[in-house]
């Protein structure tokens, strides 16, 4: 294995949003190009059931196309097949996952607030409740029977 | 005008895909590298796009769309980026094969065709030289591909 040292230099050049631009749009290529061998339809045919010319085709499959939605969505229909990114949803449960802590952290005083939780009183509480004594006072109220 | 000797050298392989760029006699970088080093300051987003999609051929190797030469060309000569438009960019190379490419130089598109620009028609004229010459020195066998996806034979002659 060999690796340039310029080239090497120049790969800390690769944002995060480059490198995933780049991956989507060759995914989207190769997307389009195993649909159509699928379906055993060849460049030419496809360029003209898109109304475009082959050279444009050859570019979109050559995996450095900024595509937009609308393209690959016309792509999609035209093939029978969906040919957008299968994003990797790893990334996606993490991010979901820190949304759904970041709304216990700042929603939960206002529940606590809201059913009248006083946590931390809570086990003092029943504690007095258990009580022979609270039981006497409160006998009215309570159905529990004197132990 | 006068022939001009070069050598192709090997920047970078890994055992997939291998790639080569033209190095000019008295010249201690090659195209690439040149292209690299004058480009990497002003354009680092567009150098950042061209360096992941050779990432991007170099992994995938001849599977990657890039290297499915169609064949219909006179040529083997393709741009990089073909058509990024955030790309201002571009770098011609030489798809010799799927695992082999030569990148050669480029720069700053700013016609719609590259022969209405004098700097990149230079670039993609000097390869097209040289996809030329590759071509018959492969006929007969001064060039071959070896089971290694690595060029032999006599990579230095004139254009």
């Amino acid at each position: 294995m060999k690796i340039n040292a310029i080239m090497q230099e120049c790969r800390k050049l690769i944002t995060p949003s480059i490198k995933m631009q780049v991956d989507w749009s060759v995914e989207v290529a190769n997307n389009i190009y195993d649909a159509l061998e699928k379906n055993g339809i060849n460049q030419k045919e496809f360029a003209h059931k898109m109304g475009k010319t082959e050279p444009e085709v050859t570019r979109w499959l050559a995996g450095t196309h900024n595509f937009t939605f609308k393209t690959v969505a016309k792509i999609s229909a035209a093939l029978g097949e969906n040919v957008m990114p299968k994003f990797k949803s790893r990334t996606k449960g993490i991010e979901y996952k820190r949304s759904l802590w970041t709304i216990y952290i700042t929603k939960l005083p206002s529940i606590v607030e809201e059913k009248k939780l006083n946590t931390f009183n809570y086990g003092q509480k029943r504690e007095q409740e258990n009580s022979n004594t609270y039981r006497e006072m409160h006998r009215d109220k309570l159905s529990m029977p004197l132990s | 005008m006068v022939n001009q000797y070069l050598k192709l050298k090997l920047l970078e392989e890994n055992g997939r895909v291998s790639i080569y760029s033209p190095v000019f006699e008295g010249e201690t970088l090659s195209e690439y590298e040149k292209f690299l080093t004058t480009h990497k300051e002003l354009y680092r987003d567009d150098i950042g796009v061209i360096m992941a999609r050779i990432d991007n051929i170099k992994e995938d190797g001849e599977s990657d769309g890039y290297l499915r030469c169609e064949g219909r060309r006179s040529d083997r000569v393709g741009a990089l980026p073909p058509s990024f438009d955030s790309c201002k960019l571009r770098l011609y190379c030489i798809c010799v094969r799927t695992n082999i490419l030569i990148l050669g130089g480029g720069g700053r598109k700013t016609t719609r065709t590259y022969n209405e620009d004098p700097q990149l028609s230079h670039h993609v004229n000097i390869l097209q030289k040289i996809d030329r010459e590759i071509m018959m020195r492969e006929a007969d066998r001064r060039i071959f591909i070896g089971d290694d996806n690595l060029m032999h034979g006599k990579l230095g002659f004139y254009i």
